[in-house]
């Protein structure tokens, strides 16, 4: 089966204060289609480096990204992007933050209008649709993200450390919704964390990174299947398993 | 909230009168207040070169909304390119520093020549004066927007004309707003001085006219109203301004 994305032993260096710095350095990741895979590493790795160049928004100084197995190129709305930071459109509504994919895709009036309304109902936002991002809090603003990201139906969603700069009980609950809507829609995502707990309860794998220049260090399989993953986020997170993993992800990033 | 300016007012009035019938004014020509609002009165009720007061207020008026105008389409335009195309900038910038160093008077004789004096040299001033601060502000307002702005918009398929038109114009506007202030009172700065230099009528027009006609109290008349306007429409801008940054504020 082709993959959905693969980057093939890529290489991203770039000059700070005159100093070569290597980044990243021969990485292979390859993402079946409907997987849902989180990286994590430590902190300073490049793992936003990493997850713009899956955007097409930095271009790897070498090695491949493949989207279908093709040449990937610039950024397109085939590669929905949900950022750290929102970056949801101050001067629009929430309605229309939602819509401006829409509409470059050319999607006609009431097509639009009937997409909208159905991830504004998906992600809680129904009440909200004529709010500017200013009025909303942090959760409800990167639920804005998540909708403007899937109403274009990227062929994958990459997200880069969505839920980092919420508040802990706000950030389970954007988990478990997160997990809701990916069963829902089946769509493919690259997930990138600084949070091992959320890697790994969100995850059908994950990749841990080494420290700089980054590779990968090793590839957890978890699957969809195991019992824990049909609990909420604070009882999954004390099961014995879980635990397990915890450990050896923590040990893997202490190297 | 008035009545303070009001008693400013007052307080010169009085003195201003007081010192000419104690006769403490510098020079014998100086006018009183009596004389001045009595010269304000005539310039109100007798046409002056074909019109009455009002009808000079209308030209200056016309003159400038028309400058400002066009300074602020031209600007926001002009301001955006040097933001945007990097071509554009280093073609256009060093042309743009030069000659906004030219003061909008220096403008008046080549605009008198070429223009005649018509409605469209002080216009073309009033231009010259105002378009500066829009481009400049619409130009630093673009900047700075946040980049993660243009990089969401790219992943959503958004191409460089569509980023410009609605992403990074409209998260200008606090700056171009700023921007057309700042036009609004240099513009009407840059049209009294060139209705001092060419016009046939206006504002300015008077109170050189009244020099050269040496009645003082005409021209105190002439630029009591010039002062008077401009404090009105600065007045305007700052309760404009303030509902802008509200609605920004909160809903923004």
């Amino acid at each position: 089966m082709t993959a959905k994305l693969a980057m093939v032993d890529v290489t991203k260096r770039f000059e700070r204060r005159g100093q070569a710095v290597v980044a990243i350095e021969g990485l292979d990741i390859s993402i079946s289609p409907g997987e849902f895979v989180t990286i994590v590493g430590p902190s300073g790795c490049g793992k936003t480096t990493l997850l713009r160049m899956a955007a097409g928004l930095d271009t790897p100084t070498s090695g491949d990204i493949l989207l279908d197995g093709v040449a990937a190129g610039g950024p397109s709305p085939k590669r929905g992007m949900v950022f750290q930071r929102f970056a949801l459109f101050p001067h629009l509504t929430v309605w229309d933050n939602i819509d401006f994919g829409l509409k470059i895709k050319k999607v006609a009036a009431h097509e639009r209008k009937k997409i909208i309304d159905r991830y504004l109902e998906l992600l809680k936002l129904k009440d909200f649709a004529n709010a500017y991002p200013r009025e909303l809090s942090g959760g409800m603003q990167q639920r804005v993200a998540i909708a403007r990201a899937l109403v274009v139906e990227p062929e994958i969603l990459l997200m880069d450390e969505p839920f980092a700069a919420l508040d802990a009980q706000i950030r389970i609950s954007m988990q478990e919704m997160l997990l809701e809507i990916v069963q829902l829609t089946q769509i493919t995502t690259m997930f990138v964390t600084h949070s091992v707990e959320e890697a790994i309860y969100l995850a059908d794998r994950v990749v841990v990174l080494t420290h700089r220049p980054s590779k990968v260090a090793k590839v957890l399989p978890i699957g969809r299947d195991v019992s824990w993953k049909k609990l909420k986020v604070p009882e999954a997170e004390v099961t014995p398993e879980f635990v397990a993993l915890k450990k050896e992800v923590w040990g893997l990033l202490r190297h | 909230m008035i009545t303070r300016p009001l008693t400013t007012v007052a307080v010169v009035l009085l003195g201003w009168q007081l010192a000419w019938t104690l006769g403490l004014m510098p020079t014998e020509g100086f006018p009183s207040v009596l004389q001045t609002v009595d010269a304000f009165w005539t310039l109100l009720t007798t046409p002056f070169a074909k019109k009455t007061l009002i009808g000079h207020v209308g030209d200056s008026m016309r003159r400038w909304s028309l400058g400002v105008a066009l300074a602020v389409i031209v600007g926001i335009a002009f301001g955006a390119g040097l933001a945007w195309f990097r071509r554009f900038r280093l073609l256009a910038q060093p042309i743009f520093e030069f000659v906004r160093f030219l003061p909008p008077l220096a403008w008046a004789p080549l605009a008198l020549i070429i223009l005649g004096p018509s409605l469209k040299a002080e216009v073309f001033i009033v231009f010259v004066g105002a378009v500066p601060a829009v481009i400049i502000n619409t130009w630093a307002g673009v900047t700075n927007v946040d980049t993660i702005l243009f990089d969401a918009g790219r992943t959503l398929g958004a191409s460089s004309t569509r980023m410009l038109l609605t992403i990074a114009l409209p998260s200008a506007t606090l700056n171009i707003l700023t921007g057309i202030r700042v036009a609004i009172a240099n513009g009407w700065a840059a049209l009294i001085g060139s209705e001092l230099i060419g016009a046939q009528s206006g504002l300015g027009f008077i109170i050189i006219n009244s020099q050269t006609a040496g009645r003082p109290a005409d021209i105190l008349a002439g630029m009591l109203v010039i002062g008077a306007i401009g404090l009105s429409i600065d007045f305007m801008l700052r309760i404009l301004t303030r509902r802008v940054s509200h609605w920004q504020g909160t809903s923004l």
